[in-house]
């Protein structure tokens, strides 16, 4: 086998092991699809009329030091399930893109949480209308809405640089 | 965040004129400093004259005399109270419940047979104006002793406790005791909080006194909102705004910052209560033995009869999800029956009145919803119609039942159940909080005047006035009548200044590096908010036999509406102020109904004036065009039933005392 073969041949199996994201330990041993949590688990805590993310890192998991946090960007994929976790350390808000049809509040010493599939790639504005007290149509952040493959780079890259 | 950056510019940063200098809209009777550059929060609402066109070219349908108008006189009245605000509200303004300002009630406080005006505060003296006679009056608060000036107020109450002729007084505040004064006939008053038992301390709202269970004693139902401030404890701040209010430090209770969701935290209830009057000025709390304890955040509530039964049944607002209606068994226990009659109710309910649409006996029930109005901006084309709310299910909290987004009208179908028609009835508006209910064109159908208007951070919105077109739809007429525009067309006002060398992160300094360089560099800002009203009191002000209206305003003066009706027109009318024995002093509870050749008119004294308001006054009945009752039939909350035979001449006040009761002697 020539050498160009071989490396060939290794390629297909770096690229799934850097697109199987959460599972990186077992796609070593059994090379499979890319894969992410079922769902998708991430933190949205509105603080200061911002939102803040805590978004799972590669190992999955939430609360574990790989954790990736954003401020105003929510990076989330689509076509897959996702649960968000909504908190508030200060005021009432309201989670809304009213383009995907989410609402839910976020509430000091309440969670309140929203299921949902992101339909549609693209950014997306984070509005609280009047309810949160502040000018019409207050902007707290965006949200990204990344394939499930940019998502995991977006995972990979993040966590790379942390 | 350029995109952010440009949004926020649009809303925020109109610079209106340089500084110090009055702009040539802005000639207030009174001092209205300016510092450095103003700017606006919202645009001014600059769609108020096409309104005001399209509102003047519907008066071709209007069936009912119209053609009359009210003046804002407050510059003759001699009145200089002007309500102020905490920083919560303004300078440091969060959506909490400081927002809804305060109650202002009339009564004649020293006999003279004129009606006095008590105007609460929430920072500094409240105050109390007597009525000199021809619109005008002066300050007797030192006087009577009925300041608070030391505490947060809210509403305000006159009721005779005590059956010895006289109005006393109740004022609730936040975070400070309950204060109840005994009134010794001539204005004077004398604290008796501590004693009475009713000094209680928490957020309370309204008071309602009624007699429920017809003992001759009025009782009273205190309305508590529920727990929307912190611990934290700041002094107003003063700045060239304020120079225009009394000067003095005052303190307040900071809002939480989620205080819009408090409903959600079981732990922020502050149920209501209510409180026997035991008689030799005491009373006792009979909340819990009554069934009254009631886990809703409540601002205002209603004495009603629903049923018919003789006993005072209760109607709650609860501002934050579903109304609550308690009926009166017997004068010993309320049974929740809310769901029962009233299955939707207006999910953000302010205030509310009982009284008689459409003349036909039976009583209806208007409901205002305010809250409903903070889940969207809604532009000024869409005020008349229900909102859409997109607030999702878990801050409604409605476990399955379905809500009204918007004011409800209940039309009373006499056998016991009510129907919602306010859509088909054009009773909808925007920002309301409570309602006054009167004959304001003497026709014998009550009109309504409605307060409204949420002041900053949002944009001005108009006072409704209703006509009512003899029972069939209210005719919107504010513009028509002279409630709007306001004088001199003053729809926006300084709010609260900011130093934007010292406090660069404050919203109102974005982008103000770039404006400032326009203006010589000054730091300060003022920032320009919409004026609104809060509570209202509809009476003949000027005892000229028409009917006026006072509102108490939110951080600005009063509006003082004199009514030229009886100028313009000829009216009939009958004043009727009532004197109980067996029933408490007030009458409040009684029935009256006057018949005039083949109409029939009923009301029932409630003494509910307006939003956070009881006050005590004549009942007024417009008879239209007849000039003599025919008969008078009043049923006294005693049960007794009185029947004055007329004919008795129109427009005077008729003083009616309930019969003593006849002794039985037996041999």
């Amino acid at each position: 086998m020539k050498t160009s073969d071989y490396v060939g041949s290794l390629l297909p199996l770096l690229w799934l092991i850097l697109l199987s994201g959460c599972d990186q330990r077992d796609s070593r041993e059994k090379p499979r699809l890319p894969q992410l949590a079922d769902p998708v688990t991430v933190v949205v805590t509105g603080i200061d009329f911002k939102w803040h993310a805590r978004n799972p890192g590669l190992d999955c998991t939430l609360g574990t030091p790989d954790d990736i946090q954003t401020v105003q960007r929510i990076h989330l994929p689509t076509a897959s399930k996702v649960r968000l976790e909504l908190h508030s350390e200060d005021y009432l808000y309201i989670f809304s893109v009213p383009e995907q049809n989410l609402r839910e509040i976020a509430m000091p010493n309440l969670t309140f949480t929203l299921d949902f599939e992101l339909q549609g790639e693209g950014e997306y504005e984070l509005i609280c209308e009047q309810v949160c007290g502040r000018i019409r149509q207050m902007v707290l952040g965006r949200l990204v809405a990344m394939s499930p493959t940019d998502y995991l780079s977006w995972m990979k890259s993040t966590g790379e640089t942390k | 965040m350029r995109q952010i950056q440009l949004l926020l510019a649009a809303f925020l940063i109109i610079p209106a004129t340089s500084a110090c200098k009055p702009s040539g809209r802005e000639k207030p009777s009174v001092k209205q400093p300016v510092a450095g550059i103003e700017r606006r929060i919202v645009p001014p609402p600059d769609w108020l004259k096409s309104r005001a066109e399209e509102q003047l070219a519907t008066s071709s349908r209007f069936d009912v005399f119209h053609d009359f108008h009210f003046t804002d006189e407050l510059s003759s009245s001699g009145i200089s109270f002007r309500h102020r605000i905490v920083d919560c509200a303004g300078y440091r303004h969060k959506a909490a419940h400081y927002d809804h300002g305060n109650g202002v009630v009339i009564a004649d406080v020293d006999s003279d047979g004129k009606y006095d005006i008590y105007f609460s505060n929430q920072v500094g003296r409240n105050q109390l104006w007597r009525n000199l006679g021809g619109g005008k009056f002066e300050d007797i608060t030192e006087e009577a002793g009925v300041a608070d000036g030391d505490r947060i107020g809210v509403s305000a109450a006159f009721a005779d406790i005590d059956n010895d002729g006289d109005p006393d007084l109740y004022v609730t505040g936040t975070r400070a005791p309950n204060v109840l004064y005994e009134n010794d006939g001539t204005g004077h008053f004398t604290n008796i909080s501590e004693s009475s038992g009713v000094d209680y301390t928490g957020h309370s709202s309204a008071a309602v006194f009624f007699d429920y269970d017809r003992d001759g004693l009025l009782d009273l139902f205190l309305c508590n909102v529920g727990v929307f401030t912190t611990d934290r404890y700041e002094k107003v701040i003063n700045d060239a705004t304020t120079e225009v209010f009394e000067p003095g430090d005052y303190y307040y209770y900071v809002a939480s910052p989620d205080a819009f969701g408090g409903h959600l935290l079981p732990e922020r209830t502050e149920s209501s209560r209510l409180y026997r009057n035991q008689g030799g000025n005491r009373f006792v709390d009979v909340t819990a033995e009554t069934g009254l304890e009631d886990a809703t955040w409540n601002g205002d509530a209603i004495p009603l009869d629903v049923n018919e039964d003789g006993w005072l049944d209760l109607y709650l607002c609860n501002m934050q999800g579903h109304d609550q209606y308690y009926e009166n068994v017997g004068g010993e226990k309320f049974e929740k029956k809310g769901r029962d009659l009233f299955l939707a109710t207006p999910w953000g309910s302010m205030g509310a009145q009982f009284f008689d649409f459409n003349n036909d006996g039976k009583l209806d029930l208007y409901v205002t919803d305010m809250h409903t109005d903070m889940a969207e901006d809604i532009g000024p084309e869409r005020e008349k119609l229900k909102n859409t709310v997109q607030v999702p299910e878990s801050m409604l909290n409605r476990q399955g039942i379905p809500s009204i987004f918007g004011n409800a009208f209940y039309l009373n179908q006499g056998d016991g159940t009510f129907t919602e028609v306010s859509d088909q009835i054009g009773a909808e508006n925007y920002w309301p909080w409570g309602l006054s209910v009167a004959d304001l064109n003497a026709d014998g159908y009550n009109d309504v005047f409605i307060t409204a208007s949420m002041n900053y951070p949002f944009r001005y919105g108009v006072n409704s006035l209703l006509l009512n077109n003899r029972g069939q739809e209210f005719l919107d007429s504010e513009f028509i009548l002279g409630v709007e525009p306001r004088a001199e067309d003053k729809t926006e006002m300084g709010w609260f200044e900011v130093d934007c060398s010292v406090d660069k992160e404050h919203r109102a300094c974005e982008g103000f590096d770039q404006a400032a360089a326009m203006f010589g560099n000054n730091p300060k800002v003022t920032v320009m908010a919409p004026r609104g009203s809060r509570s209202s009191v509809i009476f003949d002000l000027d005892d000229d036999g028409d009917l006026d209206i006072v509102a108490n305003e939110f951080n600005s003066e009063p509006l003082v509406f004199i009514s030229d009706l009886s100028e313009k027109t000829s009216i009939g009318y009958l004043k009727i102020q009532l004197e109980g024995s067996q029933s408490n002093r007030d009458g409040l509870g009684a029935r009256v109904t006057v018949q005039a050749g083949s109409n029939s008119y009923v009301k029932v004294y409630d003494g509910q004036s307006g939003y956070l308001s009881q006050s005590l006054y004549p009942l007024y009945f417009g008879l239209g065009e007849a000039r003599a009752v025919d008969q008078i039939e009043v049923v006294w909350p005693s049960g007794q039933r009185q029947v004055l035979a007329g004919p008795i001449p129109a427009n005077q006040l008729l003083k009616i005392k309930e019969p003593e009761p006849v002794a039985l002697q037996i041999d």
